[in-house]
């Protein structure tokens, strides 16, 4: 279940493993329980959020034909993934 | 590019440091941070701990690094205090060094936060040819990938390039050129100078050397005779000509353990002369082991003979400590486990390794009282306190009076030392404790 602590707001995540090890999030959860499904990742950079305050890996995401900026942080207490929220 | 007046054999040199580096990460995971006066510190709820980082707003009230908590608390009334949280330093740490890496091999760090980068070859095969482009995309990398800023310095040395990277913060590069250092660094302040601590300073002002400048320009055989052979660095830096090299990736590895040893003036010829060094070693590696933030579990002698003949030992210990007691006994343990006696001891060592950050929960032995633990740990943070104000003999152990030439020995850092800073203080101290 996702889980929001002001602007960043952590999401669960079904990511697909390569047998190279190269990570590919395919679906995310949001806070209300719906389940999106990417449909392309466009991009994978380092990249830092200030505005949801965190660092890591930026995975540009299209879902639903948007556009998303969804983060994987890999913090001390686990990696998570975690979207900016807007509201 | 080089610059007009630049030697062409000049280095590019970049220092590069972390603005509030702990603030800073701290700021960028918790927003709210950002616009109110805040610091990283010990332990607020304990009401002890000094502050290690505060971000711009606490400074400008006044807070300044390694002020106790509540005297940060008297100049800045509505200051929030965080815990420190080295782990995640420690990664920031990494990133950082990782994107620097992408440039140069040669990435000398300096503590979590400061790195010397050399991309004088590498600056040739990148398509921005010029120190200050690419001090202008680092910073511009660390800011996008990290969230946080850095002061870069560049210029042909590493001191000059430290200097640079203190020159203007937050966010910013100031480039110290042949052309410009007499302006910039000459006129400034000689404890503004890297290895001008206060009590050097002070020394210096004695001797009418105020400035950067002055220093360049004072007879170099007069400042060896104030401070001995760092006089002549001291001198050599100041006119920009410090050719210390930038260490390489690796060089400096992840720490693995903390170590001091030392051949002694005289041989060790007993018991009590072995138990004095052990002490004096395993104070010197409890102190950088908490400068560090760690703890370990694995204590560690090293001996040579006069014969020299040489063996190591180690032990596990149940609890991972930073308590030159603790460490000092364990030691004392090894060697008398270890040693007969057949020859007087030329040189000693102390380790401790397996190191862990000192923040990670242990489970606590039901036979060892942690009270007394704490005691010991708190009676070494004052005997810190007591070194750091009045210098190192203005407390000792009774056992350093035993034999007082073999206790003022130089207890040098072996190839263990985590990075230069401490051991090139030491030696400043150990200079400015001669002159008394």
């Amino acid at each position: 279940m996702a889980k929001r602590i002001g602007h960043k707001v952590y999401v669960d995540t079904i990511v697909k493993f390569s047998d190279e090890g190269k990570m590919r999030p395919l679906s995310i959860e949001w806070e209300d329980g719906r389940k999106y499904e990417i449909t392309r990742v466009k991009n994978c950079v380092p990249g830092a959020s200030r505005r949801a305050g965190g660092a890591g890996m930026l995975y540009t995401c299209v879902v639903d034909g948007k556009e998303i900026h969804l983060y994987y942080e890999d913090c001390p207490s686990g990696p998570k993934w975690f979207l900016e929220s807007k509201a | 590019m080089i610059e007009s007046g630049d030697n062409v054999n000049d280095r590019i040199i970049l220092h590069s440091d972390c603005n509030c580096f702990y603030a800073a990460v701290e700021m960028l995971h918790n927003p709210e941070l950002r616009d109110i006066p805040m610091a990283v510190g010990g332990d607020p709820e304990a009401r002890h701990g000094i502050v290690l980082t505060a971000n711009y707003i606490a400074k400008r009230h006044g807070v300044k690094v390694g002020m106790a908590l509540w005297q940060a608390r008297q100049v800045c009334r509505n200051i929030v205090f965080v815990q420190p949280h080295y782990d995640e330093y420690i990664r920031f740490s990494r990133k950082a060094r990782g994107i620097y890496s992408e440039y140069t091999d040669l990435v000398e760090p300096y503590g979590l936060d400061e790195s010397w980068l050399d991309i004088t070859d590498t600056a040739k095969m990148l398509k921005t040819a010029d120190g200050m482009s690419i001090a202008t995309e680092i910073s511009d990398r660390i800011k996008r990938e990290l969230g946080i800023t850095v002061s870069i310095g560049v210029s042909w040395n590493k001191i000059f390039a430290k200097f640079g990277s203190d020159y203007k913060k937050p966010d910013a590069i100031t480039q110290i050129t042949r052309d410009n250092y007499k302006d910039i660094i000459w006129r400034s302040p000689a404890s503004d100078l890297l290895f001008v601590g206060r009590r050097t300073d002070v020394k210096l002002k004695k001797y009418g050397i105020l400035t950067i400048g002055d220093l360049a320009a004072a007879d170099p055989e007069l400042l060896h005779d104030i401070f001995g052979k760092i006089g002549y660095v001291l001198s050599a830096f100041a006119r920009g000509e410090d050719k210390t090299p930038v260490a390489a990736i690796g060089d400096y590895s992840e720490i693995k353990s903390v170590g001091n040893s030392t051949t002694t003036p005289r041989d060790l010829v007993n018991d009590n002369d072995v138990r004095m060094v052990i002490y004096l070693l395993s104070e010197s590696v409890a102190a950088r082991l908490r400068e560090n933030h760690f703890i370990g579990d694995v204590i560690g002698i090293s001996i040579r003979d006069n014969g020299l003949y040489s063996f190591t030992r180690q032990h596990r210990v149940k609890l991972p400590t930073n308590i030159s007691e603790e460490i000092a006994g364990y030691a004392w343990a090894l060697f008398k486990a270890n040693y007969t006696w057949e020859h007087p001891i030329r040189s000693i060592g102390v380790r401790v390794s397996n190191l862990v950050p000192e923040t990670t929960p242990h489970q606590t032995d039901l036979f060892l009282s942690e009270q007394i633990r704490e005691k010991y740990l708190r009676a070494d943070l004052a005997v810190a306190d007591i070194r750091r104000r009045f210098g190192y003999d203005a407390v000792l152990r009774g056992i350093m009076y035993y034999d007082r030439i073999l206790s003022g020995l130089d207890a040098k850092a072996d190839d263990h030392m985590i990075h230069p800073v401490g051991y090139f203080q030491n030696g400043n101290n150990v200079l400015g404790e001669k002159e008394r």
